[in-house]
């Protein structure tokens, strides 16, 4: 059957070798024209040829399609992907991939009205992915530099000052023990998986 | 031509595996994992090929083997990029590599 896709340009992005070459007979058969392939983004996507990325999302190649793609070319960005946890569904949600594809319910059929719809500039999106995306905000909310307490920020401003784990123990009257569970509480809160990283969304946010 | 028993699997991983042994030519025979004893006794496959992620791959792969030791057994994985190989004649003895769809071709051609 002729359709609207006829040979739109795809790209397969996929480390799973079997898969991958599904994928790609899928849109070929689909009447899709598959312009290249690569796993974990390598060799690199030409974007400048595809009108659809289809990738793996994990955390790697997730952030690298996204920065890719956020070049402007106007490319629709299609995941797919295996372990649906919510910080990764939130990250691809908010970075503007047209379609989340869950890999265990993956089928050529749902893959081509998928990638055809993108094309459309409808997004498709799990069933499910709702209810976690608001689960997901409320906890970055939960996790905000405003729910700071006065000693996280005391302790924070210090590290801002360049002081470490001792100098900040002795500036506050504190065990070091102490100061390390408050950095620790900190990181928790914020998401952060550095005390620089804390200092710099601290800071951006203007709590301390 | 290669005869191959193709046991269940994910809907684009048997995609891209029926692409593959097309080009190879296989005369390939697709079965439900629990029916696939018995095709192997009917058919005599040189080759099975099933799920790795399957709870009972193992179990099964080793039954035939000891029956069939002739036949080559491959349980590929689904979710990981990796193969799991029972050559014939190794009374089920086994090795794991990385899923490379020419080492496949390779196993098919004998």
């Amino acid at each position: 059957m002729l359709s609207t896709d006829q040979g739109v340009p795809v790209w397969v992005d996929q480390p799973h070798a079997l898969v991958r070459r599904g994928m790609i007979g899928t849109f070929r058969a689909g009447g899709f024209r598959v312009v290249g392939e690569s796993a974990g983004l390598s060799p690199v996507p030409d974007l400048a040829v595809a009108r659809v990325l289809v990738f793996e999302a994990d955390g790697a190649a997730t952030a690298a399609a996204l920065r890719h793609a956020a070049s402007g070319r106007g490319t629709r960005l299609v995941a797919t992907v295996r372990d649906p946890g919510a910080p990764l569904l939130h990250t691809l949600a908010a970075g503007g991939v047209s379609a989340i594809l869950l890999h265990d319910e993956l089928t050529p059929d749902l893959l081509l009205d998928t990638v055809r719809s993108a094309v459309r500039r409808r997004a498709t999106l799990p069933a499910d992915l709702l209810p976690r995306l608001l689960q997901r905000s409320a906890a970055l909310a939960a996790s905000a530099p405003g729910t700071l307490t006065d000693r996280e920020r005391d302790v924070l401003r210090l590290l801002a000052e360049g002081h470490d784990t001792r100098g900040i123990a002795t500036d506050l009257s504190y065990s070091e023990r102490t100061v390390k569970n408050v950095v620790h509480d900190v990181l928790t809160k914020l998401n952060c998986r550095t005390r620089a990283q804390a200092v710099g969304l601290a800071t951006r946010a203007g709590v301390i | 031509m290669a005869r191959v028993l193709l046991g269940e699997f994910a809907a684009l991983v048997r995609a891209g595996l029926l692409s593959l042994l097309a080009e190879e030519r296989a005369q390939v025979v697709q079965a439900a994992d629990q029916d696939v004893p018995a095709w192997v006794a009917q058919g005599r496959p040189d080759v099975v090929v099933l799920d790795l992620d399957g709870g009972h791959v193992g179990a099964l792969a080793r039954y035939l083997c000891e029956r069939y030791p002739a036949v080559t057994v491959v349980a590929c994985s689904s979710s990981r990029p990796a193969m799991r190989v029972f050559p014939p004649f190794h009374h089920g003895e086994s090795y794991t590599r990385p899923l490379d769809p020419e080492a496949l071709r390779a196993l098919v051609r004998g």
